[in-house]
């Protein structure tokens, strides 16, 4: 059996299982057309497929009715619960931060810098500098981790008053010409 | 034969009787495979999003059905398919000289291989696609379309060496 014929046998096999789109069935028929000397297979194939397809349909399990489709529902509360989990985990996150943040950051060391520019007032700013300078926060709970309640308490505490006058204070060796320094 | 569908419902509607006779088939008891048939679709909606999209979903499912059944079989401790001859046979509905025609053919049918017979039978009389056929029977796509070319070509043999073949032309 060449090759081609092989192939054939294939597509006519195929045809009648009916596993062909109806394009390529056209095509067959096209080529048998042009072919007759193949058609006698094709017919055979075509008819013992359908001799054997009646045959096992007659002999069908017995027709009882189709059991009605099972009723679905969720298989655990998980499904109905699901809306509920971002908003109890807001508040848990929440929570946490209202609790977590207090003993972690009294037990460190970090202190935020001061928030107001400090110049030294020393012609010379590196021989003048204390050793405490930039550690005067130390030991003051407002450094430390974010957390909710210390938002809220400075939310809710009274805003200090900024000493009058006190504005940028200059006193390096270069003046800015407003006070009087070097022209 | 591949079916789209998006919803469990219209899968119920395509797949759910042909399940059935795959079912029955195999376990050779209708409860039970109304049973699985049930079971399967509970199975499906549970696993609805896991389906990863290989293969059609009446596949898939043929896949599920195919694992209850092991698990039944296994549970009863034996193996058990309906042989043929014991499915009823239906002779009114064809008439007397197509009867005899179709009891030859039932014969030639029945001196193939087993697994020929089941592959020839879930395509030709439960309308399986080669998709389901496979997965129905955990072989690859390639087995399902070689064992029918075999059952079809040693069946063809047979009829016409019956001359049955000749006969059912007429």
């Amino acid at each position: 059996m060449d090759g081609n014929k092989a192939y054939l046998e294939t597509l006519l096999l195929e045809s009648s299982l009916g596993n062909l789109p109806e394009e390529t069935k056209w095509l067959i028929e096209a080529y048998l057309k042009d072919h007759p000397e193949h058609r006698e297979e094709a017919v055979r194939l075509q008819l013992t497929t359908q001799l054997a397809s009646r045959a096992l349909r007659a002999a069908a399990p017995e027709r009882t009715p189709l059991p009605s489709m099972p009723r679905l529902r969720p298989s655990s509360g998980f499904f109905t619960l699901r809306p509920l989990l971002w908003p109890v985990a807001c508040v848990g996150c929440l929570l946490l931060g209202w609790f977590l943040p207090g003993p972690a950051s009294r037990k460190s060391d970090f202190t935020r810098p001061s928030v107001t520019p400090r110049i030294a007032t020393s012609p010379n700013p590196v021989l003048a500098r204390q050793p405490g300078a930039m550690r005067d926060k130390a030991g003051d709970d407002s450094g430390g981790l974010w957390s909710t309640r210390r938002w809220i308490e400075s939310r809710s505490a009274p805003r200090k008053k900024q000493p009058a006058g006190g504005g940028i204070e200059w006193n390096g060796p270069l003046r800015p010409k407003w006070t009087g320094g070097i022209q | 034969m591949k079916q789209q569908c998006c919803s469990l419902e219209s899968l119920w509607r395509s797949t759910a009787e042909r399940l059935r006779r795959f079912l029955y088939r195999t376990l050779g008891d209708g409860d039970a495979a109304n049973d699985l048939v049930s079971q399967t679709f509970l199975e499906a909606a549970r696993g609805w999003k896991r389906y990863r999209g290989k293969g059609s979903r009446q596949a898939w499912l043929f896949g599920i059905a195919r694992n209850l059944v092991k698990k039944e079989l296994n549970r009863r401790g034996r193996q058990r398919s309906v042989p043929l001859e014991e499915a009823a046979w239906v002779p009114a509905a064809e008439p007397p000289d197509q009867q005899a025609i179709l009891e030859s053919v039932w014969a030639a049918i029945q001196q193939l291989p087993p697994h020929l017979q089941q592959t020839l039978t879930l395509r030709l009389a439960d309308e399986l696609s080669y998709e389901e056929i496979a997965a129905a029977l955990d072989v690859p796509l390639g087995t399902v379309r070689s064992r029918l070319h075999d059952a079809v070509r040693r069946l063809k043999a047979q009829l016409r060496s019956l001359g049955e073949l000749e006969n059912g032309r007429e």
